[in-house]
C-alpha cells in the first residue's frame, strides 16, 4: 500500500491509492471511458464514451450480420449469398480490430493516468491532452486514410482469398442457388489426391524451375553486360546506345509477346521464312515444346534486359573510380578489375531487386500464355510443354470452375515464393555484413 | 497482470462474436417471394441487351412496339452479353437485374445450375415455329430455359475467283484441295482451323461419333462417345489431310484468315462473323453449306442465342410474354434486316429475304440442321484436350486410337475433379 500524499499537495482529488492503475483500466474495460472518468478526466472519458456508442450504434447490424455470415456462410439459398456475406464477415471482422485497437489504447490510456496519479502527480488537463494529442498524434493521424485504404485493398482481397480456399466455392456450390460452406483442409487433401494433378505436376513444376533460373539469370546477365559495355570510355553516342538497348522495355510486353507470337509462326512467321531463304529447314517454334520453351526464354531475355540494363547503369556509374585507378596500378587486367571489383559491388546493390525478378518469373504468366497459351500439348498430360505452374492452375481452376482450388493453389505457391525470397533476403544480409561497402 | 487484461479481453471477444454468430438475421417466417396474383401488369420490365448498337437499336423499337401493344413500359439497357451472366450474379439479389436476359446458349447450364435464370412455360403450338435444333439448344435437363433468337453456324465460304462452283461432296473437295495446294507457293485449296473441336464436330458426327449421349433432351455426361468406332474413323479422317499435307500443321484462325483474304486459299470453314473481313480484302465471296461428308449432310456445332428469364424476376407471366414477343416473327424479321443475324424461326428461314440471299441462305441452311453445342457446363472440359488428340495426330504423334483414348481420359479425370 502506497503512502497517502500530503493534505498540502495541489490535487483536489486525494485519491491516490496503489490500486488505481488497475481499477481504472479496468473500468475502461467495462465500458470505454469510464476509467477516465475515474481519473477524473471528464472530458476524454467522454469521447472515448461518445466513440463507443457510436461504433456500436452504427456497427451493430453490419457486424452482427457479417459475423453471423462469416461462420454460417448463409442458411437458406436466394436468400443468402455466401460470397457476399464470407465479404460482408471479412470487413465486420477488420472493423472489429479497428475497434479492439481504440478500446486497448482507451485501457493503455486508464491505466498509464491512473499510475501518474497513483504517484500523486496531476493527471494531465483536456487543453494538455489536447496539445499532446496533436502534437505527437500528426504523423499517425496523416497516414491514417492511406492505411485504412491499404487494409481495404491489400489486406481484405488476402484475407478473401485465404478464406475461400477452405470453402467448396466452385460451380456447384455457386450462389444463389447453392450456399457454400466451409470445409477446413480438404482441399489442399483433394487437389493432390486427384488424377489430372498429379499426373502433370512433376514435369511443369520442373520446367517452372529451369524457367525461373534461366530466364531471371540470363537477362540479368545481359543486361550486365551491355551496361558494362556502354559505361565504357571508350564507346561513343553512349545515349543512343542506351535509349535504343531501353526500347523493349517501353513497348507494352503485351503488344511485343503478341508480335512475338506471330513472328515464331512455324508456317507463316517471318522467322522460318528467314531461315528458308538462307536454305535451312524451319523450326517448330510453336508445335515442339523443347523449340518453344527457347523461344519463350529467348523472348524473356529480350523483354527483361532493359531493366536490369538500367538497373546495372546506375550502379556503375556511383562506383568511384579511385577504385578502378587504384588497380591499374597495382597492374589488374580487365578481367580482374570486373571480377573484384564491378560484379560484386553490382551484385550486392542489386541483389534484393535480382530476388524480385526470379519471384516475378516464377509467376510470370503473361509471357506465357500470350506466346502460346502454355501449348504444344503433351500427350497424357493435362498441362501444355510450356506450361508454368501458375499459367498451368490458371486454366485448370478457370475450366473446372473451382475457385476454392485456385485460391488454395495461390496460396502454396505465395508461401513457396516467399519461402525462397526471404531465404535469399536472409543470405544477403549476411553479404552485407562483409563491409564492402561503408 | 497485463496478460490478465488481455485474456479478459480476448474472452470478452470470443463471446461476442460467439453471441451475435447466434443471432444472425432477423427473418420473417415467410419472405417476400413471388406473390400469387402473377399475372398483374407491371409498370416496367428491365431487359438487358448485348451492347452493341445494332442490337440495342433493334430492341428499343420492338420495346416501342410492346408498349403500344401491351401498355408496358420496357427499359432497354445495354450490357456486354458475355457479363450478363455475372452482372446477375450481383444486381440480381439487390433487386437491380434485369426481368429478361441474354447470353449464348452453351452458358444456359451454368446459370441453371446457378439459379439465375427459370423454366418458362410455352404453349406446344407456338414452340413449333423455331427451329428444331435452336430450341434444342434452350433446353437443359430436360427442362425449356428460354427462346431462341439466332442461330450461328460455320459454312463453306470460298472464292469465286478460285473456286466457280462448290463442290458437290466434301470427298471431292478434298480432291479439289490436292489438285490446288502448293504449300511451297503458299497455295491452298481449302483451310479450317482443324486444332480446334468446333471445326472438327461435323466430322465426327458424320462418322457416328458423339460427345455426350443425347438422352430425351438431358445430356449423359458419363456417355462420353469420342473414342468410339465412328470417331476414331473421323479422326482418321482428318489426320489423312494433314499427311497429305493439304493443311500445314499448328494452323491458327487468325493465319486462315490471313491467307484468304490475300486469295490464297480458295476455300475454307468460317462462321458469318468473317465474312465482311473477307469482302473488305476484295475477295468475291460465296458461302454454301459444308458438301455431304461420309454420304451424309455435315452437322456443325451451332450456337443459339437466346432469351431467358431471370430468376429474380417479379414478374415471371411478363417477362415470358416479353420473350415470346422478341422471339416472334415480327420481331426477328426486324432484327434479321437490323443486324443481319440469322433468325432462329422456321418461317423466317423460308422466308424470301433470307432464302434469296446466297451468303445469308449457306449459312442458314447450315443453322437449320446443326447440333447445339452441348449446353451442360461439363462441356467445357471437351475443347482443350479434344483440340489436343488433332495435334498430336496431325504432328503424328500419335495414332487417332491413342489420341482419342487419351483425350476421353483427360475429359473424364477432368469432370471428375470438377464435380469433386
Amino acid at each position: 500500500m502506497a503512502s497517502r500524499p500530503t493534505v498540502t499537495d495541489r490535487n483536489p482529488h486525494p485519491v491516490p491509492s496503489g490500486s488505481v492503475p488497475r481499477t481504472a483500466a479496468l473500468l475502461s474495460a467495462l465500458v470505454m471511458g469510464l476509467g477516465q472518468m475515474y481519473n477524473r478526466q471528464w472530458w476524454k472519458g467522454l469521447s472515448f464514451l461518445i466513440i463507443e456508442i457510436a461504433f456500436l450504434v452504427v456497427f451493430f447490424d453490419f457486424l452482427n450480420m457479417g459475423l453471423w455470415g462469416i461462420v454460417t456462410l448463409g442458411t437458406e439459398p436466394f436468400l443468402d449469398h455466401s460470397i457476399m456475406l464470407l465479404a460482408q464477415g471479412i470487413i465486420a471482422l477488420i472493423l472489429i480490430v479497428f475497434g479492439l485497437g481504440v478500446y486497448g489504447l482507451n485501457i493503455r490510456d486508464a491505466y498509464r493516468i491512473g499510475k501518474i496519479r497513483a504517484r500523486g502527480e496531476k493527471p494531465p488537463t483536456i487543453g494538455e491532452t489536447r496539445r499532446m494529442v496533436t502534437d505527437r498524434g500528426y504523423p499517425y493521424f496523416l497516414v491514417m486514410p492511406g492505411l485504412i485504404l491499404l487494409v481495404f485493398t491489400v489486406i481484405f482481397p488476402i484475407l478473401f482469398m485465404v478464406a475461400l480456399a477452405f470453402t467448396n466455392y466452385d460451380l456447384y456450390h455457386s450462389p444463389p442457388a447453392r450456399l457454400v460452406d466451409w470445409v477446413g483442409f480438404s482441399n489442399f487433401i483433394n487437389m493432390f489426391q486427384s488424377e489430372l494433378w498429379r499426373n502433370s505436376f512433376v514435369s511443369v513444376f520442373s520446367w517452372t524451375i529451369v524457367w525461373t533460373l534461366v530466364s531471371t539469370t540470363v537477362q540479368f546477365a545481359l543486361g550486365l553486360f551491355l551496361a558494362v559495355l556502354i559505361n565504357q570510355k571508350r564507346v561513343r553516342f553512349k545515349k543512343f546506345f542506351r535509349t535504343v538497348l531501353i526500347l523493349p522495355w517501353a513497348v507494352p510486353s503485351f503488344v511485343s509477346i503478341l508480335v512475338f507470337s506471330g513472328l515464331f509462326d512455324g508456317h507463316f512467321g517471318p522467322i522460318n521464312q528467314m531461315l528458308g531463304m538462307l536454305g535451312l529447314s524451319g523450326i517448330p517454334w510453336m508445335t515442339e515444346p523443347l523449340w518453344t520453351r527457347i523461344a519463350l526464354l529467348l523472348i524473356q531475355f529480350w523483354l527483361g534486359f532493359p531493366f536490369s540494363m538500367a538497373l546495372c547503369t546506375g550502379v556503375l556509374q556511383s562506383i568511384s573510380s579511385d577504385l578502378y585507378q587504384a588497380a591499374e596500378v597495382d597492374g589488374a587486367t580487365a578481367w580482374q578489375k570486373f571480377r573484384n571489383i564491378t560484379l560484386p559491388l553490382v551484385l550486392y546493390a542489386t541483389a534484393p531487386v535480382l530476388i524480385t525478378q526470379y519471384a516475378f518469373n516464377f509467376n510470370n504468366i503473361n509471357v506465357i500464355y500470350l506466346f502460346n497459351q502454355g501449348k504444344p500439348a503433351v500427350p497424357g498430360q493435362s498441362a501444355g510443354g510450356t506450361d508454368i505452374l501458375i499459367s498451368w492452375v490458371y486454366k485448370l481452376t478457370f475450366e473446372v470452375h473451382k475457385f476454392n482450388y485456385a485460391a488454395a493453389v495461390t496460396i502454396i505457391m505465395s508461401l513457396f515464393v516467399m519461402g525462397v525470397s526471404l531465404y535469399q533476403f536472409r543470405k544477403t544480409r549476411a553479404f552485407k555484413e562483409e563491409d564492402l561497402i561503408q | 497482470m497485463k496478460w490478465r487484461i488481455w485474456g479478459s479481453i480476448a474472452m470478452i471477444f470470443l463471446l461476442t462474436v460467439g453471441v451475435l454468430a447466434g443471432c444472425g438475421p432477423q427473418r420473417d417466417a415467410d419472405p417476400d417471394k413471388k406473390e400469387a396474383g402473377k399475372e398483374e401488369k407491371p409498370e416496367q420490365l428491365v431487359i438487358w441487351e448485348n451492347k452493341e448498337a445494332r442490337h440495342l437499336k433493334h430492341t428499343e423499337r420492338m420495346a416501342e412496339k410492346y408498349e403500344e401493344k401491351t401498355g408496358i413500359q420496357v427499359k432497354v439497357v445495354g450490357v456486354d452479353i458475355l457479363k450478363q451472366q455475372e452482372k446477375l450474379t450481383l444486381d440480381g439479389p439487390n433487386n437491380k437485374g434485369a426481368d429478361v436476359v441474354t447470353w449464348p446458349h452453351d452458358r444456359i447450364g451454368e446459370a441453371a445450375i446457378k439459379g439465375l435464370i427459370q423454366p418458362i412455360d410455352v404453349e406446344e403450338d407456338r414452340i413449333h415455329a423455331y427451329n428444331k435444333s435452336a430450341l434444342r439448344a434452350m433446353q437443359y435437363d430436360g427442362k425449356l430455359y428460354g427462346l431462341p433468337r439466332n442461330t450461328e453456324s460455320i459454312a463453306l465460304i470460298y472464292n469465286k475467283d478460285r473456286m466457280k462452283e462448290p463442290p458437290k461432296t466434301f470427298e471431292e473437295l478434298i480432291r479439289f484441295a490436292e489438285e490446288n495446294t502448293d504449300p511451297a507457293k503458299e497455295k491452298y485449296g481449302f483451310l479450317y482451323e482443324g486444332e480446334n473441336f468446333y471445326h472438327d464436330f461435323f466430322v465426327f458426327h458424320a462418322f457416328g461419333g458423339y460427345v455426350f449421349k443425347d438422352e430425351g433432351g438431358r445430356m449423359n455426361t458419363e456417355d462420353i462417345g469420342l473414342n468410339n468406332e465412328g470417331s476414331i474413323q473421323a479422326m482418321e479422317t482428318i489426320g489423312s489431310w494433314y499427311k497429305d499435307q493439304l493443311i500445314p500443321r499448328g494452323l491458327k484462325a487468325d493465319t486462315v484468315n490471313g491467307l484468304f483474304k490475300e486469295g490464297k486459299v480458295a476455300a475454307v470453314l468460317n462462321g458469318p462473323w468473317a465474312v465482311k473481313d473477307y469482302e473488305d480484302a476484295g475477295i468475291d465471296v460465296g458461302v454454301s453449306p459444308i458438301p455431304p461428308i461420309n454420304g451424309k449432310d455435315p452437322k456443325t456445332f451451332i450456337g443459339v442465342k437466346g432469351l431467358y428469364v431471370s430468376a429474380y424476376t417479379r414478374n415471371e407471366y411478363w417477362a415470358t410474354d416479353l420473350v415470346r414477343f422478341l422471339t416472334g416473327k415480327e420481331a426477328l424479321q426486324d432484327r434479321f434486316k437490323t443486324t443481319g443475324e440469322i433468325p432462329s424461326r422456321t418461317d423466317l428461314l423460308e422466308h424470301p429475304i433470307v432464302k434469296d440471299d446466297e451468303q445469308v441462305n449457306g449459312f442458314a441452311e447450315q443453322a437449320a440442321s446443326g447440333v447445339p453445342m452441348p449446353n451442360v457446363p461439363e462441356m467445357s472440359q471437351v475443347w482443350d484436350p479434344m483440340a489436343d488428340a488433332v495435334s498430336f495426330v496431325a504432328k503424328g504423334e500419335q495414332t487417332p486410337k491413342e489420341a482419342l483414348d487419351g483425350a476421353v481420359k483427360q475429359i473424364k479425370e477432368k469432370l471428375q475433379t470438377q464435380k469433386q
